[in-house]
């Protein structure tokens, strides 16, 4: 998405871009997160060479061993170790995170432009529409999707992006009404632009920015919803690794082998947490107000 | 007023009817069979066949979902396929848990989060704001259950100070009030936080200074005051949020909500169930936004003229304060 | 101050939708002193401080406290096939006979006589009443029987009994008739499934209300359900036998298992079920808890749909079979807990005869697979639901199925999903368990007849021609030879593979005493003692 946003060339949205950068990298705590983001997706790239061990193999004659040299994180009730769990789960959780993430900002901004921009009955029926949304429960919808098309990373995805569905929908929307009566989109419907090309040439890049801000805290909010689901049964099925997952099967030992909860809670706290800080940063960085 | 009230009123009601009939589609398609939950694995087809028939699950989906909308218009909600009891009074029994939850950890999370983000704001940079900063984030990072375990262990086994589970008197409600509202005390302090950041640099602050007001009256009378939107906003995400029940943490502290009820209706099949209680969930998040949204013109005189004017105005209006918000709406769960 | 009064309104109108939701609470607002009086009969209370002693050498104390795992959907015994059910109404309930020390001895019957082959004469107790005033007569002992021989859940136990034909002969005396000689009979009349209930009762409610509020003959009788929370019992003031040492019990319903053991080990609750295997040794060496453990009924084992194509082939089961190592399997899925299975039915019922457990053999796997055609690989699935042991069994029998080249994708389904797949024969592959609800081989085997093999189907004349003849068979010497014969045809024909006898068990507080592990899982609640 924010490749499409350098991409529309504008010399003034160029600058802008620049221009955020430097306050963004001004930012000490953004740019921790955004070195800790990195590394997970370094780590998710290469899993493959990272992890020392494939996240499926099973070793019954060193099921619960504490961290050792061997085995960094220790192994699970499995004797699978756990650091190559760790590893491969970040790929699980990334992708879930990003992917449900994309869905729903996609659909969400589409409706949320929309409504936005033509108003009246339009915004009407895509607003309600989105309160029927917000008004299902988040597990509900999960458990209904899961139970259709079964319990699984497909159906976690599915029911995180569908329920960011209205939030993104809502933020777009205002944004959009802001933009909408500024003169340059006043001056390209008077010389005869069509709809989507106002929509996708000037009012979008210009509320990127809290896109972007509500999608880098979302993709923190759908792991942690993700978490949620495994934890009642309906995230990554096994033997995929998943943080969530790993973390609420690990439940049952936490008391004696609490290095198993450790790893994968830790994993999580961090991934969220970058991603908090990156994403208030971007959004000071983005907010002209606080310019001083 | 009132015509705003009762047109946002009547306005909940497509809303409504477009929950019921998502949700009636949604338990549609779903594979699974509600009489053979009844009866189990050992009864035969015909069993099956002839209960299903009785039960009317083998009429047409518009034939279901009429039947179900005429008799919600008498003020039915059907019957709970496991129990066979009254919808309602199988939601009556769990929402009144639900709903008093929800209410201690707002208020909780509001006594806690608002001081604490005010104080974080005013001594912006100091040690004390890079505490907040961090126990907040925290709040919004640590899954919920992980959280809630770690109370328990904590508390009850450890120390035994409090009780791990159930719901039997004031100290049973402190352990599920602090786990389930670390999320919403890390939102709340971060809006207070940064909305009265917000606000202190405005210049009419500085005339009050310069006028001379003691620095408290300036932080609470002008300050707050005008910072107090987008905190409402979030403080009603993130009631309505709780009102949907905390499933994760009502399986760990053996809380009877509605939470684990509606996840029992889906695991049965119980459709009247689900139905009925996402209605009512559903019914009463509205009523809450509804009163958050006339709570705003209460604060602000701004909005409050707003509410007579154009409705267009207002829609613009709450749109904006919930972009503004939306960001730092939290995790439901 | 108009708009105050609009806002006040507002408020109010929210509140009263929280209020009027609950009609047995006069008081609209969440008020956190209210939820001290809604909760007098708080289980904690049972707490040491309210012991009184009643009895002169007997502690007593006022609520025994029992946390369940799930919320039971009725406490009728005739009308549930889950434990949760029968661990809430067998203090409700009583049957006709009980084991005492392995000898049947009467109960509410008095004495039996074995007519012939198909009659059985019950004289029952004469000072016996039911929970409603009402005196227990022949005819409801009658009522149940016939009850539980018409019911989905207990006809494989009680089915054998003619409802036609069985009669009361007198207040006293019931004549059961059978439909077909039926060995189990007194083995099923001695157990928690065999519930005499109230006739009158039953008929003046509806069967659901009935399972909400039930009526027996028990020490215990229903007192309160409190949905998603706990059920109440209270004593029966005019209970015939030995009254309990305790005035309430309350089931709780928790349903994490971590939650379960902490309750425990805080004193939150007397007895615990479905402790987690992890969590044994802690409440072991707690010197203020106890657990008690022994193998139960069970066995869990690897299904075949024997309709399926390809399971329907014996050499890729066997080929599968030698894939596996049962043993590890069994210790690592249950955590040690669990005995590798080498039979079809758990040891301590009788006729049980070890056949195995079945040789880990890789080599002679990928020979079978050749054989059966499938040396380039086969690819198979399972398909499951959420079930921690059958999940964690089916996530080790995938990695060894891998080391012979047999690729196996999990699908997990919801268990609604399950059990309609389950039934309309749609379930390749799955782990899956069943226990017995009496010690005797004809329960023990229940998958196996072939009007009830739903998930097995393997349509074999020969299992059906020798479970009937093994049910029909009085004399156990000559039982023992059919089931063992039996079992060496089921060994030889593989249609399911046996991988582990589960050992279970339930935590209790240090101080409940003559309280014992018993295999079906249903303890005697009414015999606790408490110790000082």
């Amino acid at each position: 998405m924010k490749k499409k946003g350098t991409e529309q060339g504008h010399i003034k949205k160029r600058s802008q871009f620049q221009e955020t950068w430097k306050r963004l990298s001004k930012n000490r705590l953004a740019m921790v997160g955004l070195a800790i983001l990195a590394i997970l997706v370094i780590t998710a790239i290469f899993a493959d060479l990272i992890a020392p061990y494939p996240y499926d193999e099973q070793d019954y004659m060193a099921t619960l061993q504490s961290p050792s040299w061997e085995h960094l994180m220790g192994t699970d009730e499995y004797g699978r170790d756990i650091f190559s769990r760790v590893v491969y789960g970040s790929r699980t959780s990334l992708y879930v995170g990003f992917i449900s993430l994309m869905g729903g900002a996609l659909i969400g901004c589409i409706f949320g432009a929309i409504a936005g921009f033509f108003g009246g009955k339009t915004d009407n029926i895509i607003m309600r529409t989105c309160d029927v949304l917000h008004g299902i429960p988040q597990i509900v919808l999960a458990i209904a999707i899961a139970s259709t098309i079964g319990p699984g990373i497909t159906s976690a995805l599915i029911a995180v992006a569908v329920s960011s569905v209205p939030n993104f929908a809502r933020v777009v929307r205002a944004a959009t009404m802001t933009v909408r009566d500024q003169e340059y989109v006043e001056a390209s419907q008077s010389l005869g632009g069509n709809n989507t090309h106002i929509i996708v040439r000037h009012i979008f890049p210009n509320i990127l920015a809290p896109i972007i801000v509500q999608a880098t805290l979302g993709i923190g909010k759908s792991i942690l919803l993700c978490a949620s689901l495994s934890f009642l049964g309906l995230g990554v099925q096994p033997p995929m690794p998943e943080w969530g997952s790993m973390l609420s099967n690990a439940r049952t030992f936490m008391r004696d082998y609490s290095y198993m909860v450790i790893s994968p809670g830790i994993a999580i706290m961090l991934t969220v947490l970058a991603l908090n800080l990156f994403g208030d940063g971007l959004r000071d960085a983005l907010d002209p107000k606080l310019k001083k | 007023m009132l015509r705003y009230i009762a047109k946002r009123i009547f306005l909940m009601i497509p809303v409504l009817l477009g929950i019921s009939f998502v949700i009636f589609l949604l338990m549609y398609f779903t594979p699974g069979d509600p009489a053979q939950m009844i009866l189990g694995d050992l009864a035969t087809k015909e069993e099956v066949e002839a209960l299903r028939e009785e039960m009317g699950l083998n009429d047409s989906f518009f034939e279901r979902y009429f039947r179900y909308m005429g008799d919600l218009l008498k003020g039915d909600l059907g019957t709970s396929y496991t129990t066979k009891l009254p919808v309602w009074d199988e939601i009556s029994a769990r929402l009144p848990v639900t709903a008093k939850v929800a209410f201690f950890v707002i208020v909780f999370a509001v006594l806690i989060g608002v001081p604490i983000g005010i104080l974080s704001a005013v001594r912006q940079y100091t040690i004390i704001d890079s505490i907040t900063r961090v126990m907040a984030l925290l709040g919004i990072t640590m899954p919920s259950f992980w959280f809630a375990l770690l109370l328990v262990l904590l508390f009850s086994v450890k120390l035994g100070w409090l009780p791990a589970s159930g719901l039997y008197g004031p100290a049973y409600y402190v352990l599920p009030i602090i786990s389930i509202s670390a999320a919403s005390v890390a939102i709340i302090t971060r809006t207070a936080r940064s909305s009265m950041l917000e606000v202190i640099r405005q210049d009419y602050i500085d005339t009050a200074r310069a006028k001379g007001q003691k620095e408290r009256v300036v932080l609470f009378k002008h300050a707050l005051l005008n910072a107090l939107i987008p905190i409402l906003t979030v403080v009603g995400i993130q009631f309505a949020g709780s009102l949907g029940g905390a499933v994760v943490n009502e399986q760990v502290f053996a809380i009877p909500g509605i939470g684990k009820l509606m996840v029992d209706a889906i695991k049965a099949r119980n459709y009247p169930l689900v139905t009925g209680s996402v209605l009512v969930l559903s019914l009463l998040q509205s009523l809450v936004n509804l009163f958050i949204d006339l709570l705003y013109a209460f604060v602000d005189p701004r909005i409050r003229s707003q509410y007579s004017r154009s409705k267009k105005k207002t829609k613009a209006l709450n749109g904006a304060v919930t972009a503004g918000a939306g960001t730092a709406a939290g995790k439901g769960e | 101050m108009k708009k105050l009064l609009v806002l006040a309104l507002a408020f109010m109108m929210l509140l009263s939708v929280i209020a009027c939701s609950n009609p047995t609470t006069s008081d609209p607002t969440p008020d956190p002193g209210q939820t001290n009086t809604e909760a007098t009969p708080a289980p904690t209370d049972a707490q040491g401080t309210e012991e009184t002693p009643a009895a002169p050498s007997a502690v007593r104390k006022e609520n025994l406290v029992v946390a369940l795992q799930a919320e039971p959907q009725t406490i009728d015994p005739y009308a549930a096939s889950h434990d949760t059910t029968f661990i809430s109404s067998e203090a409700i309930f009583e049957p006709l006979f009980k084991y005492e020390d392995g000898e049947l001895t009467p109960w509410l019957a008095t004495a039996y006589e074995m007519v012939d082959d198909l009659t059985l004469k019950l004289t029952l107790r004469d000072d016996v009443l039911f929970h409603d005033g009402n005196k227990m007569t022949a005819d409801d002992v009658v009522f149940s029987l016939c009850y539980g021989a018409t019911s989905n859940f207990t006809s494989t136990l009680f089915g054998a009994i003619d409802t036609e034909n069985t009669k009361a002969l007198d207040e006293q005396t019931v004549e059961v008739k059978l439909l077909y000689p039926y060995a189990p009979l007194l083995e099923a009349m001695a157990s928690h499934r065999c519930a005499i209930v109230s006739k009158a009762a039953y008929e003046s409610m509806d069967a659901d209300a009935f399972g909400r509020a039930p009526v027996g003959t028990g020490p215990m009788m229903f007192k309160e359900w409190v949905s998603g929370d706990r059920i109440e019992l209270t004593g029966f003031e005019q209970y015939w036998g030995e009254k309990p040492a305790f005035d309430n019990m309350i089931i709780r319903i928790i349903l994490e298992a971590s939650s379960r053991t902490v309750e425990l080990e805080t004193g939150g609750v007397d007895i615990a079920f479905q402790i987690s295997p992890v969590d044994w040794s802690r409440l072991e060496e707690n010197p203020d808890t106890q657990m008690l453990t022994g193998n139960s009924m069970g066995m869990t084992y690897l299904c075949f749909n024997n309709s399926n194509e390809l399971y329907g082939n014996e050499l890729v089961r066997k080929a599968i079979a030698y894939a596996i190592n049962v043993e590890a399997v069994a210790k690592t899925a249950y955590q040690g807990q669990a005995d590798a299975a080498d039979g079809f039915m758990a040891r301590s019922i009788p006729g049980y005869k070890k056949v195995g457990p079945w040789e880990y053999n890789p080599e002679k796997s990928k020979e079978l697979l050749k054989q059966a055609g499938y040396e380039n690989g086969l690819e198979v699935k399972f398909v499951t639901f959420q079930q921690q042991y059958y999940n964690a069994c089916i996530e080790v029998i995938q990695s060894m199925l891998k080391e012979v080249g047999i690729t196996c994708s999990i699908e997990m389904v919801d268990l609604a999903t399950f059990t309609s797949m389950n039934n309309n024969g749609e379930l390749p592959m799955t782990v899956m368990a069943n226990s017995a609800s009496i010690p005797d081989p004809a329960s023990a085997l229940i998958a196996w007849p072939l009007s009830r093999t739903i998930s097995l189907r393997h349509n074999d004349q020969h299992i059906q021609d020798l479970l009937d003849q093994g049910e029909r068979t009085y004399a156990m010497e000559d039982r023992v030879k059919i089931y063992a014969e039996l079992q060496d045809y089921l060994w030889e024909k593989l249609y399911l593979l046996p991988l582990a006898f589960p050992i279970t068990g339930y935590g209790a507080r240090s101080n409940i005493q003559n309280f014992d592990f018993v295999p079906t899982g249903i303890p005697d609640f009414a015999a606790i003692t408490f110790a000082e």
